[in-house]
């Protein structure tokens, strides 16, 4: 058995040098560290009565300066402590959205693209309508009707925007089960579950993989454009609440860029990374890309 | 001998142009040369990709109204010398040597001097069944394409009807057309700016044998007709010497033999043109008849009325069939004849919509674990062993797959290694931790075969067991069936549209045409003397290396 | 047989479009006259005499069948906050949105295609990277940040609220001047975001096509490169990413919504955001049920436009 794990460690190797011979990839990455990093440590740097609004001292809307570099809010807030502590809540919502949708997206796509019969065309049928209809406007009914908070935010994402996944794992499974070695298998008198877990599973895993990353990077834009339309948890920072409360105490006609740019800026970045990481994987699974 | 005065036939149409360029075609305008000048005439052309050479040192000429067959193995380098006539060869391929196309450089050739010699000094006929054509143009607008840009006149209609086509084809997409058919359209296609070279690679490969027989005849003639060039391209030997008065062998991106096709198939210098010549047996000949018993031996296997319908078209329509034990029987068939549905219903992965298979005088279970049972006594090898395995899964995993599955008692170590090695691959420690893009195709096939073993069946059925195999490796598989029917006395059903494969090793002979099975007996009996019209057919198409 | 089945299929999504409207906001929130009162001043009495307005004293089954037929006969029920008919409110702002989503999709789409096409033909060269890496950046960023930014970075160069100026004269020519001038910082944002999906998608489209033997076949012939492009990569890159665009329609929305979010744009996105505000669910449904049913319908006439553009699909 150590030949496998010999064999796996080499594949990892060669498959990390050609995830870093692409430098954006590799830049993605570094700015992922980073935001983790910010996620984990702002919280501890700044304490909770930065943010308190009946403690702070400073005038609102001040433009950036020697007092805060960031400029304040339109409570006199620091907005640079604002945005190091929104960082967290927007990868988490990122991150366990995306994990729910792709959870559910893998299920669906190996499901129905393994099983025959009307159940599996059922459940295809199911995933082309929730591909067509406009997720984001099933996002907003639903955590409309939910009470307000982190996980409906999540739930909301999770269970709309997992027929991508669905669609993708699906196509892939239906070209895994179209090889000869599955027929061979087959034959060799392998059943559902050996086909499955021997053959369709580990095929599709990078797939998943990649779609993790790009699913993050659509999830933190939903949530942002969500708690904009001031669906978000009032009581969670984000970088889209803060953009919402920007829109919502007149930010643009006060010409208060200071306090737009930077939780946007954090939303791109972040996007753009996990983005950005997700195609240098999937240029590492599949040499077709390669230039 | 059917077959033999086919070939006779075709040799005549061919040999009536020898190489001396006399032909009759008014289309030869005054070029640079004189008439025995080479129209085509690469000197040390060598192609590297990156570090690999895939050319090396390749010299060639080609006179006026010559046919030059070029043959050899997927990598030797064929199409490669084929696609640098016209500079068609992608970025990352780096060319030296010359190719003189009437006597200019292709490679000092600008930009425009380069497409105006495109297509009008000399086309190419693709593989037509590929995508060569573009599948969302019409076809007679992709064949009227080059006329117009060349500033050529003719006619559309003019030159689907020299290739045998009704007018009214130039209105189909590619994807309305049929194998053949799409052939046609990239002949006549080629003939459009009325080049005085054909290059044709790989033009029948993919083609049933009859559909095969009928687009090289048509080559044939258009080639001797007008007087045209030929460079013609492909792994089969047969294909090229029922065409080309020349041949010339490759073997790793050199040019290892050439001479006349009659005297390098008839006493082949170089041991890979002799070991690619053995692989296009003649039916009939006694040296390509690797088995001789055919006593009668008790049924292992026998079908009866087999019906499978799918909707309403009939796959296979009331097929009976025995296997002895330990009898090598070829199903015989073009594709879609349903050999592969029959197969695949023998295996149990397909259900009969009526009949029975009786294995070993029992019916074949429906589902559950007797037929998981069963499964275990017939084994299936597969046409393309580098899909049939998985790329994820080394020798071991492969071989071992199928012994984890039924759960198998015993030492599984010992058990894959056994298997390996009465499969040819010794020592087996050497290739257990393989994985299969790292071994060649014939490795491969033996690693599939090596998974079926190591379940001890007693029936193997296999799908074109050689036929994406390297002529080269094709006898050693075969020699391992037959080795393997003689010590284990594994029985084999052989699915193939390879009548030289049913010559070389099978005792009994089933044709199946269109759902049903039209004859079959011995190999001696059926191949022959044929009494269905459709196995007689079948045999006039196979191209033949022997010639009169 | 094709078109039949099409048919069929979007009526299965129209269907399952007016379930899904009927659970999301009858069943999930249990009593959506509470989630409408939440933080505001009504006493029971007025709860429950909504209650039986809306009929949500009846039991469930009967509740569907009330509103299935009164969907049928274009009763989508009575908006809370505006106080008149959901398909009336509706209906005025169809328009604006169209006007908006309209002239920034046809922008988006001719831009994205043909950056796309460009970009996978030279691959790797400076216009491929650059082109990409904006279309990227471009991607990953949420509307209506950018529709902020960009009216605090042109002042006061482009109105950025509403559709018109009251005080602009009546003629048609001034008016369709004004709706113009509004029109187009909105439209600018909608197309940044949106027009690099299409890009995206269009060259991994023509990078699939790049090694495509008929384009050997097309060069053998003595085409030139840009023809060969033109007349046999284009068409067959195509069609599915045609197919892809429409599939993501849904995109569309949801840059609609927060666009007119951000500009006061009098559309159907803003709608949504006001019915948000003062949790209007009827609202709510009914925009939910005409949004969805419009991207199906858009959908299925993208299904019957491939099935003329493709013979591959036309002979199925």
């Amino acid at each position: 058995m150590s030949v496998v794990w010999e064999r796996r460690r080499t594949a990892l190797r060669s498959g990390w040098r050609e995830f870093t011979a692409q430098r954006s990839g590799v830049a993605g990455l570094v700015v992922l560290g980073v935001a983790v990093a910010v996620a984990v440590l702002g919280p501890l740097l700044t304490g909770a009565s930065a943010l308190d609004v009946t403690r702070v001292e400073a005038a609102a809307w001040e433009p950036p300066g020697p007092g805060h570099w960031l400029g304040t809010d339109h409570t006199g807030r620091s907005v640079a402590l604002l945005v190091l502590n929104g960082t967290g809540a927007s990868m988490l919502v990122g991150l366990t959205a995306a994990a729910l949708s792709v959870a559910i997206g893998t299920l669906v796509g190996i499901a129905s693209g393994h099983f025959r019969g009307w159940p599996a065309s059922a459940l295809m049928r199911v995933t082309d309508f929730f591909l067509v209809v406009p997720q984001l406007v099933l996002a907003i009914a639903l955590s409309a009707v939910l009470p307000r908070g982190l996980g409906t935010i999540v739930l909301a994402i999770g269970l709309t925007s997992w027929p991508a996944t669905a669609r993708v794992v699906r196509a892939q499974t239906l070209a895994v089960e179209a090889r000869p070695y599955v027929e061979r298998a087959h034959a060799l008198g392998g059943g559902h579950l050996h086909v499955i877990a021997h053959h369709v599973v580990p095929a599709v895993l990078p797939l998943v993989l990649v779609n993790t990353t790009l699913a993050v990077a659509s999830s933190i834009v939903s949530e942002s454009t969500l708690a904009f339309l001031g669906l978000g948890d009032p009581t969670h920072l984000s970088w889209g609440t803060l953009l919402h409360q920007a829109q919502l105490f007149g930010a643009v006609s006060k010409e208060a860029w200071w306090f737009l740019l930077p939780p946007g800026l954090g939303i791109m970045g972040l996007v753009l990374a996990f983005t950005l990481v997700g195609r240098a994987l999937e240029t590492v699974i599949n040499p077709r890309l390669r230039s | 001998m059917t077959p033999d005065t086919a070939a006779v036939a075709a040799n005549s149409a061919c040999g009536s142009h020898p190489g001396s360029g006399s032909g009759s075609g008014s289309d030869s305008d005054a070029g640079s040369g004189s008439g025995s000048a080479a129209i085509l005439e690469l000197r040390g052309l060598t192609v590297h990709y990156g570090s690999r050479a895939a050319v090396r040192d390749v010299s060639l000429s080609l006179a006026e109204g010559q046919t030059l067959g070029l043959a050899g193995e997927s990598g030797s380098g064929k199409t490669t010398v084929g696609l640098s006539v016209l500079r068609l060869l992608p970025k990352s391929a780096s060319v030296s040597g010359e190719v003189l196309l009437d006597g200019q450089d292709v490679g000092a050739m600008s930009w425009g001097r380069l497409r105006a010699a495109r297509w009008a000094q000399a086309s190419v006929v693709f593989q037509g069944a590929m995508h060569a054509l573009n599948p969302v143009r019409r076809v007679g607008d992709q064949i009227a394409e080059p006329m117009a840009l060349h500033g050529v006149s003719g006619s559309v209609a003019e030159l689907l009807d020299q290739v045998e086509l009704p007018a009214a084809k130039a209105r189909s997409y590619p994807h309305e057309l049929s194998g053949g058919q799409k052939q046609r359209v990239m002949i006549a296609m080629a003939l459009a700016c009325s080049p005085r070279l054909i290059i044709a690679d790989e033009p029948t490969t993919a083609l049933d044998v009859i559909v095969q027989a009928q687009v090289l005849g048509l080559l044939r003639r258009l080639v001797a007709e007008r007087g045209l060039s030929l460079l013609m391209i492909s792994h089969d030997l047969s294909v090229l010497t029922t065409t080309c008065d020349d041949l010339a062998v490759m073997h790793q991106g050199e040019i290892v033999e050439r001479g006349r096709a009659a005297e390098v198939i008839a006493s082949p210098a170089h041991p890979h043109t002799a070991a690619l010549a053995a692989a296009f047996p003649t039916v009939g000949a006694p040296e390509f008849r690797y088995v001789e018993r055919c006593s009668t031996l008790p049924t292992l296997l026998s079908v009866e009325d087999l019906r499978v319908s799918f909707g309403s078209t009939m796959a296979v329509d009331g097929v009976s069939l025995e296997v002895g034990r330990g009898e090598i029987v070829a199903l015989v068939g073009e594709s879609g004849s349903g050999k592969t549905t029959l197969a695949r219903t023998i295996m149990g992965l397909q259900r009969p919509s009526s009949g029975r298979v009786i294995f070993d005088g029992v019916p074949i279970p429906s589902g559950g674990k007797a037929l998981k049972a069963y499964r275990r006594q017939v084994q299936l090898v597969l046409q393309d062993p580098s899909s049939a395995l998985n790329p994820r899964h080394s020798v071991y995993e492969a071989v071992a797959e199928g012994l984890r599955i039924h759960g198998i008692p015993g030492d599984e170590e010992s058990l894959v290694k056994d298997a390996v090695e009465r499969s040819e691959l010794r020592p087996a420690e050497v290739y257990l931790s393989s994985l299969p893009h790292e071994l060649s195709g014939g490795q491969q096939q033996r690693v599939v075969i090596a998974g079926a073993l190591a379940l001890q069946p007693r029936l193997l059925i296999a799908d074109e067991p050689v036929a994406s195999l390297d002529a080269s490796v094709r006898g050693e598989i075969l020699a391992l069936l037959l080795r393997l029917r003689r010590e284990l006395e594994l029985a084999a059903l052989i699915i193939t549209h390879d009548l030289g494969l049913a010559w070389n090793i099978a005792d009994r002979v089933a044709v199946m045409y269109q759902g049903r099975i039209v004859e079959q007996g011995t190999v001696e009996q059926v191949l022959l003397d044929p009494r269905h019209e459709y196995t007689r057919r079948l045999l006039a198409a196979v191209p033949s290396t022997t010639r009169a | 047989m094709r078109i039949a089945g099409k048919l069929l299929g979007a009526g299965v999504s129209l269907g399952m479009i007016v379930v899904l409207g009927f659970l999301l906001f009858r069943v999930i929130p249990g009593d959506p006259v509470v989630s409408w009162a939440r933080g505001r001043p009504v006493t029971p009495e007025m709860l429950a005499s909504m209650r039986s307005s809306y009929g949500l004293d009846k039991p469930l089954f009967v509740q569907f069948l009330s509103y299935a037929g009164g969907l049928l006969h274009g009763d989508m029920g009575q908006s809370f906050s505006y106080n008149r008919p959901v398909l009336d409110v509706i209906g005025e702002r169809v328009g604006p949105t169209l006007l908006l989503v309209g002239t920034s999709t046809v922008i988006a789409v001719i831009l994205g295609l043909w950056l796309g096409i460009r970009s996978a033909w030279r691959r790797a060269s400076t216009f491929d990277r650059v082109s990409t890496s904006v279309a990227l950046a471009l991607w990953s960023t949420p509307t209506f940040w950018l529709g902020m930014l960009l009216m605090i970075a042109t002042g006061d160069l482009f109105p950025s609220r509403g559709m018109r100026d009251t005080d602009t004269a009546p003629d048609f020519v001034s008016q369709s001047l004004d709706v113009a001038h509004h029109l187009v910082l909105p439209s600018v944002t909608f197309v940044a975001v949106v027009y690099a999906q299409y890009q995206l998608v269009m060259r991994s489209s023509m990078l699939e096509e790049m090694h495509a033997p008929y384009l050997t076949t097309a060069r053998a012939k003595g085409l030139r490169d840009d023809l060969v492009r033109r007349r046999h990569a284009v068409p067959n890159a195509l069609l599915p990413a045609v197919t892809l665009v429409f599939l993501h329609l849904g995109l569309v929305v949801a840059g609609a919504i927060t666009t007119e979010t951000v500009f006061t744009w009098p559309g159907l996105g803003l709608l949504f955001y006001d019915a948000l505000s003062g949790l209007d669910l009827p609202l709510l449904q009914g925009l939910l049920v005409v949004t969805a049913g419009a991207v199906v319908v858009m959908n299925l006439l993208a299904d019957l436009l491939y099935g003329v553009l493709d013979p591959r699909v036309r002979a199925a």
